[in-house]
C-alpha cells in the first residue's frame, strides 16, 4: 500500500501556529521511511493524520490510491486499515498479552485467531508470556507486544511513533534489529518517526527531516551525518 | 475544513444522542425564559412590597454566612488531616464526611426537637437543676438556619480541599518549611491561595445547596427566594410570578458563576509537575494533639452523632406506629426512583462526556456548559421549568389527537397525559443532577486519557465498540462513583420531589417532610433514619472505591 500526502496543513485547536504546514510526500509500497526532527516539531502529527486520529485542515491524504481525507471526506481510523504503534504502547491494561494481540482480529473463527496469535507470539519470541498482563512485562517486551498487536490484523501500512524512545540504549539496538527483520520479512509499508537519527541507520530506506513544520528529504541513512549535526537552527546560542 | 465535512465527521450515534440530551436539558430554562414575558399579575406589586426585601436579605445572609463558615471549617479540617497526625485522625478523616448523609431539613427539625423547651437538652438541664429561660437555644432564626447548613454542608469544602492538599502540595509545603515559614504563615500564604479553586468549588456547591433548600426555610419560617417560589405558586396560585422570580434567581446564579470564572482569569492553580506525592505529616503531641481531636470530634458530634442519636431515641419511641406499609412503600419508591434516575443520569453523562472528549470544540463546550447549568438551578426552579415543558407537550398531544380525530368532532378534553407522571419527575431529576454524574465520569475519562481509545480505533473498533470493550472496563470505578453520588443526591432531594411527584407517590423525603410539616417530628424519625442509612450505605461504597483507587 502506498501513502501519499498532498499539501497537508494542520493546526491544533489551542495552538497559535500550525503543527504541519503544506507537507507533501509519497511512500512507495513496501518502503521503510523515517521522519526525524526535534521534539514537538509535528512529526507525530503526520502519523496521526495518516491514521485518521486528527482531521487535516487542508490538503489530501491518500492510502492505497484511495483518498481518506480531503476537504470533502474523512474516513474514520477504524476503516483505514493501518497498524499504529504508539509511543507509550497503549497496551490495554485489563487484557493479557494474548487478548491484546487478538483484539484487532474480527470476523475470524476462533481457530484462525489462535493460529494468528501463535504466529505473532513466535514472531516476537514471547510464546511463554501469552497469559501475562502488560504491567508484568519489561519495556522491551511491552514494545514487542504493541508491535504484534498492530501487525496481527495484517495492515497494509505500519506507523511507528518513536518506537524506541522508552528503551535503554542496549535494548534499543536489539529491538531495532528485530523490528527491521520483522517488517522486512512481512514486506509492509512502514513509516516511523524518531528524534534520534541513529534509529534510522540500517532500518530506513529513506529519511525525511521535519523543520519549521515542513519536510525535506535527507541523503540515504548510511550516508547521514552524525547525530549532533542534526541539531537544527533552534540550537541554544 | 469545509463545514459539510466537519458535520459529517462529527455526526455519529454518540454525538446525535448527546445533542438530543443537551437540547432536552436546555428546554426547562428556555421554557422559563418564554414565560418571562407573560403579562404582570396583580400579585407582583404585593410581592415586591412585602416579600422581596426579606427574601433577598435572608437568602443573601444565609448564602454569605454559610459560605464563609463552611470555608473556614472545611479548609481547617482538611489542613489538619493533611499536615498533622493526632489521636483518631484515621477515623475523623472519614467520619467528618458523614454529615453529608443528613439532609439539612432533617437536621433542622432534629435540632429544634433537641433544643426546644421540652427537648432533650433543656429537659436534662432542668433535671440537673439548671433553669434556663424557655427561649434559650432558639433555633428557628436566621443564625439557627445558618448553623444547620454550615454543620451539614462543610464536608463539601473539606472533601475537595483534602484531595487537593493531599495530592498536590507536598513539594511546596516542604519548600516553605525549609524557607522558615511558620505553620500560620504556611497556611494563610501558601495553602489557602493554592487551594482557591478547590475552596471556590466547595463553597460554590454549598451555596447552591443553600439556594436549593426548601425544607429548612419552610420549617423555620424563614422567607428565602426558594420558599417564596413555593409560596407564590401554591399560596397565591400565581405560576407566572413564580417563574419570573425563578428566572431572576437563575440570572443571579449565572452572573456569579461567570464572575468567578472572570476573576480566576488565566490562573489555573495547577501544578507544573505530574509527580504529585502525599505530604509527610507532622506528629502533634500534648495539648495541641488533643485540641485537634476535640475540634474534629465536636464537628462530628454536631454534624452527625447528635442528630442521629436523637433520631434513634425518637424512632425507639415511635417505631411501633411508624414501622408500617406506608414506610415500606416510601422506601420502595425512594429506592426505585433513585436507582432508575441515577442509571439514566450515568448513561446520559457518559454520552456527553465521551463526545466532548472525542471532539473538543466550541459546540461540545456548550454541551458541557448546558449540562452543568442544571445543577446550579435550585430544584424549585428546575421543577417550574420542567412543568412548563410538560404542560406544553400535553397541549401539543391534545392538538395532535384533535387533528387525528378530525376537526368535526373535537371531543378530546385537555388532560395531563405525561404531566404529573413519574416520567416528569424523572426528567426533573435528570436536568438537575446530570452535572453530578458528569463530573465523576469526566474525571474518569480524563484519568484514562485518549491513548487506549486511539489504539482501539486504529485496530478497527468503532466508537461504540471501543467504549464497551476498552473504556467501560477501565472506567468501572468512575461510573460506579457517579452512580453512588447521584443515588445519594436523589434519595435526599426534597423540593423537586415535592413539586414533581405523581399523585400518591410518597418517598422517604416527602414522607419525612409531611410528618414534620404536621408537627409530628417524632413520627418522622424512622423515615429520616431510613434515608440516612441509604446515604451512609452509598458513602461506604464510595469510600471502598476510593480506597481501592489509591492502592
Amino acid at each position: 500500500m502506498n501513502i501519499q500526502l498532498k499539501d497537508v496543513r494542520f493546526q491544533y485547536a489551542c495552538a497559535p501556529e500550525c503543527a504541519v504546514r503544506g507537507v507533501t510526500f509519497h511512500v512507495q509500497p513496501g518502503e521503510k521511511v523515517a521522519i526525524i526532527g526535534e521534539s514537538g516539531c509535528g512529526k507525530s502529527t503526520i502519523l496521526r493524520l495518516i491514521a485518521g486520529l486528527e482531521f487535516p485542515g487542508k490538503g489530501t491524504v491518500i492510502l492505497d490510491n484511495r483518498i481518506v481525507a480531503d476537504e470533502k471526506r474523512f474516513v474514520p481510523p477504524e476503516q483505514r486499515g493501518v497498524g499504529y504503534v504508539f509511543q507509550d504502547y497503549a497496551l490495554f491494561p485489563h487484557m493479557t498479552v494474548a487478548e491484546n494481540i487478538i483484539f484487532g482480529l474480527r470476523r475470524m473463527s476462533r481457530e484462525a485467531k489462535e493460529k494468528r496469535l501463535d504466529t505473532m507470539l513466535e514472531l516476537i519470541c514471547m510464546e511463554v508470556y501469552a497469559k501475562r498482563y502488560p504491567h508484568e512485562l519489561s519495556g522491551g517486551q511491552q514494545q514487542r507486544v504493541a508491535l504484534a498487536r498492530a501487525l496481527a490484523p495484517q495492515p497494509a501500512v505500519l506507523l511507528l511513533d518513536e518506537p524506541f524512545s522508552n528503551l535503554d540504549r542496549m535494548l534499543q539496538r536489539t529491538i531495532r534489529q528485530q523490528l527491521c527483520q520483522m517488517v522486512t520479512q512481512i514486506g509492509i509499508t512502514t513509516l516511523f518517526v524518531t528524534h534520534d537519527p541513529e534509529d534510522t541507520i540500517g532500518f530506513a530506506d529513506r529519511v525525511l527531516q521535519m523543520t519549521h513544520c515542513q519536510l525535506t528529504e535527507l541523503p540515504r541513512p548510511d550516508r547521514l551525518p552524525r547525530a549532533e549535526e542534526y541539531v537544527s537552527d533552534r540550537s541554544i546560542p | 475544513m469545509t463545514l459539510w465535512r466537519s458535520i459529517r465527521t462529527h455526526l455519529h450515534s454518540w454525538s446525535f444522542l448527546a445533542f438530543v440530551f443537551v437540547v432536552a436539558f436546555a428546554l426547562p430554562p428556555l421554557a422559563l425564559w418564554g414565560r418571562m414575558f407573560q403579562p404582570i399579575s396583580a400579585n407582583e406589586a404585593h410581592i415586591a412590597r412585602y416579600l422581596l426585601f426579606d427574601m433577598v436579605m435572608n437568602t443573601g445572609f444565609l448564602v454569605v454566612v454559610v459560605g464563609g463558615v463552611t470555608a473556614l471549617l472545611g479548609v481547617s479540617v482538611a489542613w489538619l488531616m493533611t499536615g498533622y497526625d493526632f489521636p483518631g485522625r484515621t477515623f475523623w478523616r472519614w467520619a467528618l464526611l458523614l454529615p453529608l448523609a443528613i439532609p439539612p431539613y432533617i437536621a433542622a427539625y432534629t435540632y429544634y426537637g433537641m433544643t426546644n423547651y421540652t427537648g432533650t437538652i433543656q429537659t436534662t438541664l432542668r433535671a440537673w437543676g439548671v433553669m434556663l429561660p424557655p427561649a434559650s437555644f432558639d433555633m428557628m432564626t436566621l443564625p439557627g438556619a445558618a448553623f444547620i447548613f454550615s454543620i451539614c454542608l462543610f464536608p463539601y469544602v473539606y472533601s475537595l480541599c483534602y484531595v487537593f492538599f493531599g495530592t498536590r502540595c507536598a513539594a511546596m509545603v516542604e519548600n516553605a518549611r525549609l524557607l522558615g515559614s511558620s505553620a500560620g504563615k504556611l497556611f494563610w500564604r501558601i495553602m489557602v491561595p493554592l487551594a482557591r479553586t478547590a475552596i471556590a468549588a466547595g463553597v460554590g456547591l454549598v451555596m447552591l445547596e443553600v439556594l436549593n433548600d426548601y425544607g429548612v426555610a419552610k420549617y423555620y419560617g424563614i422567607v428565602t427566594v426558594t420558599s417564596a417560589i413555593f409560596q407564590i405558586w401554591f399560596g397565591m396560585g400565581d405560576l407566572a410570578s413564580a417563574v419570573r422570580l425563578a428566572l431572576g434567581l437563575m440570572v443571579v446564579i449565572a452572573f456569579v458563576m461567570a464572575a468567578e470564572r472572570w476573576l480566576r482569569g488565566r490562573r489555573q492553580y495547577k501544578l507544573t509537575t505530574s509527580k504529585a506525592r502525599p505530604l509527610r505529616r507532622l506528629r502533634l503531641r500534648g495539648v495541641r494533639a488533643w485540641a485537634c481531636a476535640l475540634y474534629c470530634g465536636g464537628l462530628f458530634a454536631c454534624g452527625f452523632a447528635f442528630p442521629v442519636i436523637q433520631l434513634l431515641m425518637w424512632a425507639w419511641r415511635t417505631h411501633a406506629n411508624r414501622w408500617n406499609m406506608e414506610l415500606f412503600i416510601a422506601l420502595g419508591h425512594s429506592l426505585t426512583v433513585a436507582l432508575i434516575g441515577s442509571l439514566f443520569i450515568v448513561v446520559m453523562a457518559t454520552v456527553i462526556a465521551n463526545v466532548s472528549r472525542l471532539h473538543p470544540n466550541g459546540v461540545t463546550r456548550w454541551f458541557v456548559r448546558i449540562t452543568l447549568f442544571g445543577y446550579s438551578m435550585p430544584g424549585a426552579v428546575v421543577a417550574v421549568g420542567v412543568i412548563a415543558v410538560f404542560v406544553t407537550i400535553d397541549a401539543w398531544l391534545r392538538d395532535v389527537l384533535v387533528f387525528l380525530q378530525g376537526a368535526s368532532q373535537p371531543d378530546v378534553a385537555p388532560a395531563l397525559w405525561i404531566s404529573s407522571t413519574l416520567v416528569m419527575m424523572m426528567c426533573g431529576y435528570l436536568v438537575r443532577f446530570v452535572a453530578v454524574g458528569y463530573q465523576a465520569i469526566d474525571a474518569g475519562f480524563t484519568r484514562l486519557g485518549k491513548g487506549y481509545t486511539e489504539a482501539s480505533r486504529t485496530l478497527g473498533y468503532s466508537i461504540t465498540r471501543t467504549f464497551f470493550f476498552v473504556e467501560f472496563p477501565l472506567m468501572r470505578r468512575a461510573i460506579l462513583t457517579a452512580l453512588v453520588l447521584c443515588f445519594v443526591d436523589l434519595v435526599k432531594e426534597l423540593p423537586l420531589t415535592l413539586l414533581l411527584q405523581p399523585f400518591n407517590f410518597p418517598t422517604l423525603a416527602t414522607l419525612t417532610f409531611h410528618h414534620v410539616n404536621d408537627e409530628r417530628i417524632q413520627d418522622a424519625a424512622v423515615a429520616s433514619l431510613g434515608m440516612i442509612a441509604l446515604c451512609v450505605g452509598g458513602m461506604l461504597v464510595l469510600q471502598h472505591i476510593l480506597e481501592k483507587e489509591t492502592k
